[in-house]
Formats: C-alpha cells, sequence, structure tokens
C-alpha cells in the first residue's frame, strides 16, 4: 500500500479514530487472523500485535481512508513477519502444490467439470470449512479476503503487496484447487 | 443450447471476475446472455456460484473476545 503522507493528529484525534475508524472491524481482524493461524491463542495474539501496531504507526493512516484495508495489511505483515518466525511452525504450505500451481501456466486448463451444484449445495459446512483449510496459506488467503471479506481485487493488491494480475491469477488457481478438493469430499461420500 | 464450449477455460476466469464483482455491467451483461446459450458456461456459473455461496454460509465466524479489546485497550492507553 503506497504510503500515504505522515499526517499529524492530537492525542484525541488519535483515540478517536483509534474508536471509530479501527476497532468497528476487530471481528474481521480476529477472523482473518483465526483462519491463518487455526488457533485461538495464537490469533489473539496477531490481532493485539496488530492494533497497537496500527495505534503506533496512526500517523501513517489518513482518516477517513480505507482502515479495515490497511489494517488487514498489518495483520498480514505481521503474520508473514514475526508470527511464522515466533511460532517456529513449519509454514503449512503444500510445496509440491504450490510449485505445480505456481509454475505452471498450463494448470489452468484442467478444469474441474463433474462436481455439481446440488452435491456442493449439501456439502456440510465442515467439509467446505475443510477443504478451504487444507489450502496452501497464499491460496487460503486470497479466498478468504476475496469471498469472505469481500475485498476488491485493487484492495487485495494492496493488502498483499502484489500486483493485480498476481491477485487475479492466484485467486484462479485458488479455486481450482478448492474444487478439487470438494470433489475430493464430495467422493468419499459417495456423491457423484 | 451449446453443448460443449471451445473457449471454455476463459470463460471460467471471466465468470469469475463477474461473480467477484471485477467487471463493467456492460460486460457482465453481454457474457450472461452468452452463457445462457452455452451449457458447459451456464453449468460453470451455477458451480462457482454455489461454492461462493457455501464458503460464506459454511465458515464460521466468531466474535472476538471482549477480554482481547479490553486488554488493547489497556495497553494502549498505558503507552499514552
Amino acid at each position: 500500500m503506497s504510503e500515504a503522507p505522515k499526517q499529524s493528529y492530537s492525542e484525541k484525534q488519535k483515540v478517536h479514530i483509534f474508536d471509530n475508524e479501527f476497532l468497528p472491524h476487530i471481528d474481521s481482524m480476529y477472523n482473518f487472523a483465526y483462519r491463518l493461524t487455526f488457533d485461538e491463542d495464537d490469533a489473539k495474539d496477531l490481532v493485539q500485535d496488530t492494533y497497537l501496531k496500527a495505534y503506533r504507526f496512526i500517523e501513517s493512516f489518513r482518516q477517513g481512508t480505507n482502515a479495515k484495508a490497511w489494517l488487514f495489511r498489518i495483520l498480514k505483515n505481521s503474520f508473514i513477519n514475526d508470527f511464522r518466525k515466533k511460532s517456529k511452525q513449519p509454514a503449512k504450505v503444500d510445496y509440491q502444490e504450490v510449485e505445480i500451481y505456481y509454475n505452471s501456466d498450463d494448470v489452468d486448463e484442467s478444469i474441474t467439470t463433474d462436481l455439481r451444484v446440488e452435491t456442493v449445495q449439501h456439502m456440510m459446512g465442515d467439509e467446505v470449512t475443510n477443504a478451504l483449510n487444507a489450502l496452501a496459506v497464499d491460496f487460503r488467503t486470497v479466498i478468504i479476503l476475496c469471498d469472505l471479506e469481500g475485498f476488491t481485487y485493487e484492495e487485495m493488491a494492496k493488502i498483499l503487496d502484489i500486483p493485480i494480475g498476481t491477485v487475479r491469477s492466484r485467486l484462479h488457481r485458488a479455486r481450482n484447487l478448492l474444487k478439487d478438493k470438494l470433489k475430493s469430499y464430495a467422493e468419499s461420500r459417495g456423491f457423484k | 443450447m451449446k453443448e460443449s464450449c471451445e473457449h471454455a477455460a476463459e470463460c471460467l476466469k471471466k465468470l469469475r471476475l463477474i461473480l467477484d464483482g471485477e467487471v463493467s455491467e456492460d460486460e457482465q451483461q453481454e457474457f450472461l446472455k452468452k452463457i445462457e446459450s452455452c451449457l458447459p458456461c451456464f453449468r460453470f456459473y451455477n458451480l462457482e456460484l454455489a461454492i461462493k455461496d457455501s464458503l460464506v454460509k459454511a465458515v464460521p465466524s466468531k466474535k472476538v473476545p471482549q477480554q482481547l479489546i479490553d486488554d488493547i485497550k489497556s495497553k494502549i492507553n498505558e503507552a499514552v
């Protein structure tokens, strides 16, 4: 996200921005953090860390602009730069999956055609959630941002620091992978 | 109605852009009119829509614990 010129706020203004522009997004932030970490305590730490950073760097935020995207960007950076290192968790990435999908242009041509609308509609919530959670974090993130949080591609590009074309292709690949996983779940339950 | 689509891969990309609200109203109308006569694209469209809907309905949303909000506010007050 291009840095806005530094603002100058009084303490009262800072508190006002924090309470009225930042805090209303805390549920979305918590859900995003939980969907990245799969752990309530880790999600709480990540959200707290994000909000403290947001307050510390509040003068980089221009009042009345897109606070939600700004906060999501901080959270995503904290997750990548601090959290994953601190927790020493192996990044939940299926490298083979990533490699195949990042490096091949042909993969988009393989399209799952035999998943039925009715099958998807009859799937249990857990199966859909598991399919999403089984995706590598980069793919999971774009689906969360787009389908669950309703960000535009332009906002996602800013949050993730990637070109808009990469958002488009990553999302397309993520959805192909998700569809494959849903198809596997459907097959394992005996759906056609 | 066409039983096969020679541009299926491209159409899939396009209809995802439409479902994400990333194309103009005119482009959207034009494409939606086209898929009415193309069975594979019509199916893709409905399947993509169903997956998008199922994600919103199925993936649970949690409410942040009030204690976390209180802790954040208290840490900020300490810092001010």
